[in-house]
């Protein structure tokens, strides 16, 4: 949570300081870059992230997961956690490059629905 | 004048002045010319190159105009060993930019960040202030195609059309009289050439004594072209038989 923070907070003075923002493709690898350096340090962050964004300017949106090694990837979607295990299958069996809003919402229910059964979590 | 007050770079005179930076703006008044035109579709700058002797070896590319990122170039008036320090300091905080948020640095950040350190020569440590100023040319997704200066004593600001330098009084009273709204870099380079005859000595505007780079946007990338010397003597010669036109006028 303190890292959570502290990254947010960066980025708002970001904003402050120039009259724009960072871009999500800038603010992931900032996460990132920030990450990989405590690695080494005696106070490391162990937090896994999914981090998503849309270019204000291009109007792109991306998904990327971040783990606490500071592997930062770009992907059309990212699970942490036990549940990767289960969810994973299920996305790439039902994710497509052109999915709707609409569509990628019914896939996010089917996932919780999916760890429901699976994973028992209330 | 208070003179007992300009041997610390870091007291003001009586008067609210701070005299090294200002005498640093005067060693910067004799050195050589260097004109940015901001383009519609570009940047020019023109700088006059004051070390002509035959004898030295061209180790350097460039002797005024340095590539500081891949999208911003900037050109240097004053002390060249203390340009030396400064450009590449610019050029370190544009990586470690990069290195962050793995994209280019914005142009004013740039700008700004190094003459957030050029203050404070005029404020802390007992050390003089750096004896240049520098125009920057640039492009960032932000504000498009960007033209800066900076003294020495940290300021900056953004401009249409400045010049720096020697003669730059000159220069800059005939860019506000020519300098158009819009205007091109197909008229802005004849443009700056015209300007750079005018202030230095007349006889002598040769394409040895000129350095010239336009900046420009293609295919999502940034350019930084050098004009090559037979272009310049080209355009040079051009130049002199339109200002011998006008002189029969």
């Amino acid at each position: 949570r303190v890292h959570g923070e502290y990254i947010s907070k960066n980025i708002q003075l970001y904003s402050m300081r120039n009259g724009y923002e960072l871009s999500p493709h800038a603010i992931a690898n900032f996460t990132r870059r920030n990450m990989a350096d405590f690695l080494r340090s005696r106070t490391p962050y162990q937090v896994n992230c999914v981090l998503g964004g849309v270019d204000k300017s291009s109007s792109r949106p991306a998904v990327y997961y971040l783990d606490y090694l500071g592997c930062l990837s770009q992907q059309p979607f990212a699970v942490q956690g036990y549940g990767s295990n289960f969810l994973y299958g299920l996305l790439d069996r039902h994710h497509r490059a052109d999915i709707t809003k609409e569509e990628a919402l019914q896939l996010l229910n089917m996932c919780m629905k999916e760890l429901k059964i699976r994973f028992a979590i209330s | 004048m208070s003179r007992r007050y300009d041997s610390r770079t870091t007291m003001f005179s009586p008067e609210g002045r701070l005299y090294q930076v200002e005498y640093a703006m005067e060693a910067i008044g004799n050195a050589g010319t260097c004109l940015g035109i901001l383009a519609s579709d570009g940047i020019v700058l023109a700088c006059e190159k004051r070390i002509t002797n035959k004898l030295l070896d061209e180790i350097f590319e460039t002797e005024k105009l340095y590539r500081l990122s891949a999208d911003m170039v900037c050109s240097v008036a004053g002390i060249t060993s203390d340009a030396n320090i400064l450009v590449n300091e610019l050029r370190h905080i544009a990586q470690r930019y990069q290195l962050q948020y793995q994209e280019p640095m914005p142009c004013e950040q740039l700008v700004s960040q190094l003459c957030d350190i050029k203050q404070t020569y005029t404020q802390f440590g007992g050390k003089r202030p750096f004896g240049v100023s520098l125009l920057y040319a640039g492009w960032d997704p932000h504000y498009g195609l960007q033209l800066y200066q900076s003294d020495p004593s940290g300021n900056f600001s953004g401009w249409k059309a400045t010049c720096i330098g020697a003669n730059n009084a000159q220069a800059m009273s005939t860019l506000e009289s020519e300098f158009k709204e819009g205007i091109t870099l197909e008229d802005a380079v004849p443009l700056a050439i015209k300007i750079m005859h005018k202030i230095m000595d007349q006889n002598k505007l040769t394409a040895e004594k000129l350095e010239l780079a336009t900046v420009t946007r293609s295919d999502d990338k940034t350019k930084m072209t050098i004009i090559p010397r037979e272009k310049l003597e080209k355009l040079i010669s051009e130049r002199e038989k339109l200002a011998a036109a006008e002189k029969q006028k």
